[in-house]
């Protein structure tokens, strides 16, 4: 064994010489041995002032077990600690002399604190952002969606959509599969955080792997990395719920099975009690998959928008919600889903609403209504979907179905009761195809193919009969039934081909769409079940069918921190229509051309500007093109002259994004500028209370300049996440008000500050609020309606006194400034209490403590002002009870 | 027969080099881009087996004039029963995903990092060949490695009575001028080893926490694990050609790297391009050293024309 000699000694007596009194040096020596007498080397032999762990020097023991420590200072009581990692600790208390003091150690090996090495809350692997559940969530996080709107630089919207950096995400996975298919609030909302062991987030993410290199995409997937003690496992959880008053109930029962070549999740879920189940069925991705509930509907009962609270305020709902989702893995790289989606709901919405139309050189007009609605409401998505993703190969095709059958009873009271019926069905089916394969290398082949055909046949009954003047020459009638019947066959098809090389790459895509509409509709005055009149202005009949053939150039240049992406399509189109009443066709030829072009610059790791403009040169659409008046509520007919009325238009935006791991900053910036050119202009004509609103030639512009922005910031000390967002959007449009043009200017500006804090491991704090203040100012008018300010603060405090025990209380708080009286400020209280006991998770939630009746809102919308009184859920009490069935 | 030999020759290079992540535009120095080896078997050789592992963290600046540029690093001490091995987490968690593709038959791609994470090349073994050395393993590029052996020297430490708590072991302060730093380190005697980051040591316990007063170089224990099964502490043997050299005679290579890298390169047998901002060829560098031609391998460097003449700033953590 080498033997080395090293010895630190300290210096400490400056003072020594003042003192005239220099200390003597000691020296300290011994033999350290085992029990069995043989001589120990290796072990510390540290000398410190008595019960200090301050070195004063120190000696590693030799071969010989031997060591030998000299000192000189002025501390008079000293002890030896030996120390090592096979061997006992010793401790020997010595006075300041020369000495020898040998040692016999026991053979104990040492057992050290382990200290595991925390993991940051985020990192960042490339592209990849990982945040760790455990280092956000608290005890009062059920599912992982209560966490996911925690973390810095994501943002789960009040429709449940999440958005990082300020965009939608494009994909959400579970341990990197796609069961749900944008339907990810069932994940969301029933994973439990205790499952799930990291979010991560894949920026720029090309869920097409063939495409990664290709076609680039800005926008983020989200993938729920589970803990491996979720996985393999099949989990169930129900709750039951009961509270008052009236009788309420909430239950629940959620399976999950997440394993690695199969997933599924079933969830049913019921209440009465306000909660909104049927959010979390919303598909989300926008890659035209999901076709929209609204398509073909011309009608509706008039009833105000909902009002911009959570929605569990408002909503008297009985409802049942069920879903089945299914993922397998197939041999070869295929994947299987299959998703069922249903909802059965019956909800009731009374109102109030207040309507100001500004007219030129007019009084304005003010309509007052009552109206007290009962919805009936069935819905069902059904999806089967095959795949495949590989990095030379991509295969899928989907079949989509979706029904919709609804029932709307009406009551409206303007000082006489107007009573409406309706009933509105929809029928969607659709497949879609796309294939890509590589060959010879660099180059891929691409087939897509969209089929689609949607039936939406709609019925509004109105009682009694009015408008006698324009319907009927003044004659009393009982009711009027509108009817329509939309229906559309879309096809897609093309066929594309990729090139690249080095940092170009190129795409040409030929392609053929076909779209054919029809409009089908008839407005009937009925006196004793039998129709009185029906002229053919109150009908129309009306076949759509368009053509395009296009050729598309698609052009990616990555150089140097530029990446540029430009888009050519070029189309040639053509337009067949057949209006029935009255008997007119016309046919149009046109060839469009929609430039598209962005440039993105990455300044450095942390941030990127990017610049796009994107061309839209339409021909027009039906809900344009129809002639014969269509009376879409008891007070609202629409028509159009017949001309075929396109547009341009030209989106502008400039975006930046900063992302910054290490200090959990994210911030993002857009400014967007859109100038929309038409050959028309809406206009709006009262006849009384009846507006008619229609189309007329007259070019007309919309310019649209918005800004907004967003910073979220993670910060570690005080265990918290701190968001500020902005927005600011300003719109110069303009229409025709009984028979006058008029020019408008629209603005709107928010800021939303946030706050959300795992204060201690005792209690979370969650803050979030809303300044806005929006203005409709009418050019050449004297008269102008003040601004309305808003403001929205929410305050929520958890508490969790003792680990079995939580404490919620909630406070929200409206102030709006266009209305007075008690109505301009409005607050709402809430308060849970959660109780575990054994296995099952109590809670007692009492809702609008404070019993707030209504909620009141004012809104410009155009060129008019609304005032809303909604009706709000009284007090209530739940008492729910959740817990794990295995 | 002599396309077999060039084929293999190519292979040997690409083992070599798997990743030139940094290019010699980019404000890094060369010597801490990651160094990507595969470290199957036969790639390897096994000193000593470590029954206790430190990891710390480190915050450096690789341009002491950029002091907004924070590097972070993640370092590993490997306590075997004679040896201590001291190299970067990062570079070793490379290798580790490349070895385990690669034994897969998979293409590897580079592990992407957030751009303040970059691993340093460089393997500290303390008392190894012997008791009181200490070799250590250097990289200026990928293909010059160093290879210096020096006596295990620690430095003249002067303890102080200020204490702390780091991780909940209760450490101590002391400090020492060491190779051109002022070095100030907290210490705990409750873990009875006298190791620490890079090359400090010395102490009656393990170093915790370690900075220079520029604070330039900052290491933080960030965890101690007792490894139940015991982990293999390894060497590199097949890749890089070791120059043997002293340190001294490192020191200065590094320095003439950074301050006339062109040459450097063509001196290592790699011509140099020099090129403008569109990547057009302005003036092409032949090498006077030919070891890659007779080899037929034709290893080229490209250089943007704004740094044809630029020194590049380094900071190393040995002064002197």
């Amino acid at each position: 064994m080498y033997l080395y000699y090293k010895y630190i000694v300290m210096i400490f007596v400056f003072l020594a010489p003042f003192l005239g009194n220099a200390q003597e040096q000691i020296l300290i020596q011994g033999t350290i041995i085992d029990k069995s007498g043989k001589p120990i080397d290796g072990v510390f032999v540290v000398l410190s002032p008595q019960n200090k762990t301050t070195v004063l020097s120190y000696y590693l023991s030799d071969a010989k077990g031997h060591y030998q420590l000299k000192y000189s200072g002025n501390v008079d009581t000293l002890q030896l600690v030996l120390t090592s990692f096979d061997y006992e600790k010793a401790i020997r208390i010595i006075s300041k002399t020369s000495q020898t003091i040998d040692f016999s150690l026991e053979s104990q090996p040492i057992s050290l604190k382990e200290v595991v090495i925390k993991a940051d809350p985020i990192s960042q692997k490339g592209d990849t952002i990982k945040y760790l559940v455990s280092s956000y969530a608290n005890e009062n996080d059920r599912v992982i969606g209560d966490v996911l709107k925690k973390l810095p630089g994501i943002e789960v919207l009040s429709d449940g959509s999440i958005q990082y950096n300020g965009k939608d995400i494009n994909k959400f996975y579970v341990e990197n599969l796609d069961l749900l298919q944008g339907r990810y609030g069932i994940a969301t909302n029933n994973i439990s955080v205790k499952d799930v062991a990291a979010v991560e987030v894949y920026e720029n993410h090309q869920p097409v792997k063939v495409l990664t290199e290709t076609n680039p995409t800005d926008k983020a997937a989200i993938n729920l990395k589970l803990k491996d003690s979720a996985k393999g496992a099949l989990g169930a959880m129900a709750q039951l719920g009961i509270g008052g008053k009236p009788f309420i109930w909430d239950n629940e029962l959620v399976s999950l099975y997440f394993a690695k070549k199969k997933q599924n999740i079933n969830t049913y879920k019921g209440n009465n009690s306000g909660n909104n189940v049927e959010k979390e069925l919303t598909a989300f991705y926008s890659d035209g998959t999901n076709s929209s509930y609204n398509t073909g509907q011309f009608l509706s009962v008039l009833s105000p928008t909902l009002p911009p609270i959570n929605d569990q305020r408002y909503l008297f709902n009985d409802v049942h919600t069920a879903s089945s989702n299914f993922l397998f893995l197939l041999p070869d790289d295929y994947e299987l889903t299959t998703n069922i989606a249903y909802q059965n709901d019956r909800r009731t919405k009374n109102s109030y609403s207040n309507s100001t139309y500004f007219l030129p050189d007019k009084e304005p007009l003010v309509l007052e209504e009552i109206t007290g609605i009962s919805q009936r409401i069935n819905k069902l998505d059904a999806a089967i979907k095959a795949s495949s993703n590989k990095e030379d190969f991509y295969f899928v095709n989907s079949l989509n179905t979706n029904a919709l059958w609804n029932t709307n009873k009406g009551n409206t009271f303007t000082g006489d009761s107007i009573a409406q019926n309706l009933k509105t069905d929809y029928y969607n089916l659709s497949n879609t195809f796309n294939l890509i394969k590589t060959f010879m290398d660099e180059k891929k082949f691409q087939m897509r193919s969209y089929n689609g055909y949607i039936q939406t046949p709609q019925e509004l009954n109105i009682f009694p009969g009015m408008y006698e003047e324009v319907m009927t020459n003044n004659k009393p009638y009982d009711k009027l039934i509108q009817y329509t019947k939309y229906s559309n066959f879309t096809s897609n098809s093309s066929a594309s081909l990729y090139f690249t090389k080095n940092r170009f790459s190129q795409r040409y895509s030929l392609g053929l769409d076909v779209d054919i509409q029809n409009l089908n509709s008839s407005l009937k005055p009925f006196s004793d079940n039998t129709i009185i009149n029906t002229p053919d202005s109150l009908k129309n009949d009306l076949f759509w069918q368009k053509y395009k053939i296009f050729f598309t150039a698609y052009y990616r240049y990555q150089w140097h921190a530029f990446d540029i992406i430009t888009e050519l399509p070029l189309s040639y189109n053509f337009l067949h229509i057949d209006d029935r009443f009255p008997q007119k066709k016309r046919t149009d030829n046109e060839i469009l051309f929609n430039p598209f072009i962005s440039v993105l610059y990455k300044l450095n790791g942390y941030l990127s500007i990017k610049f796009s403009n994107i061309f839209n040169h339409d021909i027009g659409s039906l809900q344009n093109t129809y002639t014969g008046y269509i009376l879409n509520n008891y007070r609202n007919f629409n028509r159009n002259d017949g001309q075929l009325y396109g547009y341009k238009s030209n989106y502008s935006t400039l975006t930046s994004n900063y992302r910054n791991v290490r200090k959990a900053l994210f911030a993002q910036m857009a400014l967007v500028y859109e100038i929309f050119t038409s050959d028309m202009i809406r206009e709006q004509y009262f006849i009384g209370d009846l507006q008619i609103q229609s189309l007329i030639n007259k070019p007309s512009i919309t310019k649209t300049y918005s800004i907004n922005g967003s910073v979220s910031k993670n910060i570690y000390a005080l265990r918290s996440t701190v968001s500020l967002s902005a927005n600011y959007n300003d719109i110069f449009s303009s229409q025709i008000n009984q028979g006058e043009l008029v020019d408008y200017r629209y603005s709107i500006y928010a800021i939303k500050p946030k706050i959300e804090s795992n204060l201690a491991s005792w209690g979370s704090l969650s803050y979030a609020s809303v300044w806005s203040k929006s203005k409709t100012r009418m050019e050449n008018q004297d008269f102008h309606y003040p601004a309305i300010s808003s403001i929205y603060n929410r305050l929520s405090f958890y508490l969790f006194p003792i680990k079995k025990v939580g404490i919620g209380i909630n406070y929200e708080h409206y102030y709006d400034s266009a209305l007075s009286g008690e109505e301009k400020n409005m607050s709402f209280t809430d308060l849970n209490l959660k109780y575990k006991f054994k296995r099952i998770d109590f809670l007692l939630s009492w809702t609008n403590i404070l019993n707030t009746k209504q909620y009141t809102r004012s809104s410009f919308a155009d060129t008019g002002r609304f005032v809303y009184i909604y009706e709000i859920r009284p007090s209530q009490i739940l008492l729910t009870a959740r817990f794990k069935l295995f | 027969m002599g396309r077999n030999i060039l084929f293999f020759m190519l292979l040997l290079l690409m083992e070599i080099v798997y990743i030139r992540a940094v290019e010699a535009q980019s404000s890094y120095p060369s010597q801490y881009s990651y160094l990507s080896n595969y470290i199957g078997k036969d790639h390897i050789r096994t000193l000593d087996s470590a029954r206790l592992k430190i990891t710390y963290s480190l915050n450096y600046l690789p341009d002491s004039m950029n002091t907004q540029n924070i590097i972070k690093d993640r370092k590993t001490l490997l306590i075997g029963d004679s040896i201590k091995h001291f190299f970067s987490a990062y570079v070793r968690q490379a290798d580790s995903v490349l070895t385990k593709d690669h034994d897969k038959g998979k293409s590897s791609a580079p592990i992407k990092r957030a751009p303040d994470i970059l691993g340093e090349g460089y393997n500290i073994y303390t008392d190894y060949p012997n008791v009181g050395k200490r070799r250590v393993l250097e990289y200026i590029t990928e293909l010059s490695a160093y290879e210096y052996e020096e006596d295990r020297e620690f430095p003249e430490w002067i303890f102080e009575d200020e204490t702390c708590t780091i991780l909940e072991y209760s450490c101590q302060k002391a400090s020492a001028h060491y190779r051109g730093r002022d070095w100030t380190v907290w210490f705990s005697t409750s873990v009875p080893l006298n190791v620490g980051p890079w090359k400090l040591g010395g102490l009656p316990g393990l170093i915790m926490k370690a900075y220079d007063s520029r604070k330039h170089y900052l290491f933080e224990c960030i965890g101690i694990e007792q490894l139940k099964k015991k982990e293999p502490i390894i060497r590199k043997i097949r890749f890089h050609d070791y120059s043997k050299c002293t340190r001294e005679e490192y020191r200065k290579t590094q320095a003439q790297y950074y301050n006339d890298f062109i040459n450097f390169e063509l001196s290592l047998g790699f011509n140099v391009n020099i090129v403008d901002d569109n990547g057009n060829v302005v003036e092409h560098l032949e090498t006077p050293n030919k070891r890659y031609e007779e080899i037929h391998v034709m290893w080229g460097t490209k250089v943007n024309i704004a740094d044809r003449y630029r020194k590049i700033p380094y900071n190393p953590i040995e002064l002197e």
